[in-house]
């Protein structure tokens, strides 16, 4: 939702397919490479190094650090709500069910527990 | 003395994450609710040392295992904490229930409060080329037992604060234990966002947009097969 939310505020549109795996990143500046960085940053995090001069020519090296941040923290939030089992969140339930029907994401097991507590 | 200096890292860390890092270290070796400070730095250690199983590899059943400590951790808990460090996306709810009964809620809260914070330190530390951080030494001291007021039922594994609650699921995710929630949350904050910035849908001042944090974010989050 903030991925949609925060390109609609800049009067532009993403593919959010690209969030899984889907489609190009268009819409968002060096989306490609972010998406490139995010994949091999998950899978094998001891190879992320071979695109940090890709990473440092595009975004630059406060870039290539928020990057990493953002990457790093959201493997601890991803955790937390599956652990925990929360629900989404209600105005956020209804404002994407739409695109998570489209994209799958509806099967993913978290799913569960927002369908459990009725939201 | 701080343990994270940002020289360590191949570039600079801004000030705030450093600080929150310090402060989730000093935590992991301290008593919690729930665990001592030798149990916490056993639950990290386990995750840290965690890897995902074969495809194929036998997954054992919670209730077939030991709930008695050997040596520090039981097996169970050991269990628990290293499903919650490699394959999350795929806690059901029958698992996480049989888990909560074993441990007690405010156990199973307070362990993966412990993996949550640990493992975005040390993923920051491998993408920016440091190695990672030795354990700190455990602190003595027994754990508070204290379960915090305005808890109830809202619809997640363990109960969590429901009293006057505003804001964000994710945010009360971890209440039965609200120290470790909090540095939790503070972490966030240093890397991701926090206040204003949580708020703001343009981001003109850092050195990303808020659009390519979020492509970030939310591919890390299809990645991990996240529905949150």
């Amino acid at each position: 939702m903030l991925l949609r939310a925060s390109s609609n505020a800049t009067d532009r549109e993403v593919d959010l397919a690209s969030a899984v795996g889907q489609g190009s990143a268009v819409g968002v500046d060096h989306g490609d490479l972010l998406l490139r960085y995010a994949e091999i940053a998950n899978r094998d995090p001891f190879e992320a190094s071979a695109l940090a001069d890709e990473m440092l020519a595009a975004v630059g090296p406060a870039g290539l650090v928020e990057a990493a941040a953002t990457i790093a923290i959201f493997n601890g939030l991803v955790r937390s709500a599956d652990a925990i089992g929360i629900p989404l969140d209600d105005v956020v339930m209804g404002s994407t069910a739409d695109h998570r029907s489209a994209l799958g994401i509806n099967d993913y097991a978290g799913a569960s527990q927002s369908r459990a507590a009725g939201v | 003395m701080p343990v994270f200096d940002s020289s360590t890292f191949s570039h600079r860390v801004p000030a705030p994450i450093l600080s929150a890092f310090d402060t989730v270290w000093t935590g992991l070796s301290c008593p919690g609710a729930w665990w001592t400070g030798e149990e916490r730095l056993a639950i990290a250690e386990v995750a840290r040392g965690a890897r995902p199983r074969l495809l194929g590899e036998p997954v054992p059943p919670l209730g077939d295992l030991d709930d008695q400590p050997d040596p520090v951790l039981s097996p169970v808990a050991t269990e628990v904490a290293h499903r919650v460090a490699t394959d999350a996306g795929r806690i059901t709810p029958d698992w996480a229930q049989q888990a909560v009964e074993l441990l007690g809620p405010g156990r199973y809260a307070e362990l993966v409060a412990v993996i949550v914070v640990l493992m975005p330190v040390d993923l920051l530390c491998v993408l920016l080329e440091r190695p990672l951080q030795a354990f700190p030494k455990a602190e003595p001291g027994e754990p508070s037992r204290m379960i915090p007021a305005g808890l109830g039922e809202g619809g997640a594994f363990v109960p969590w604060k429901v009293d006057g609650w505003v804001g964000p699921n994710v945010a009360r995710a971890l209440s039965y234990v609200p120290a470790d929630n909090k540095t939790r949350m503070d972490l966030v904050a240093s890397m991701y966002a926090g206040g204003e910035d949580f708020v703001s849908l343009v981001w003109e001042h850092r050195a990303l947009a808020r659009p390519q944090v979020e492509l970030l974010a939310a591919r890390t989050s299809a990645l991990n097969e996240c529905f949150y």
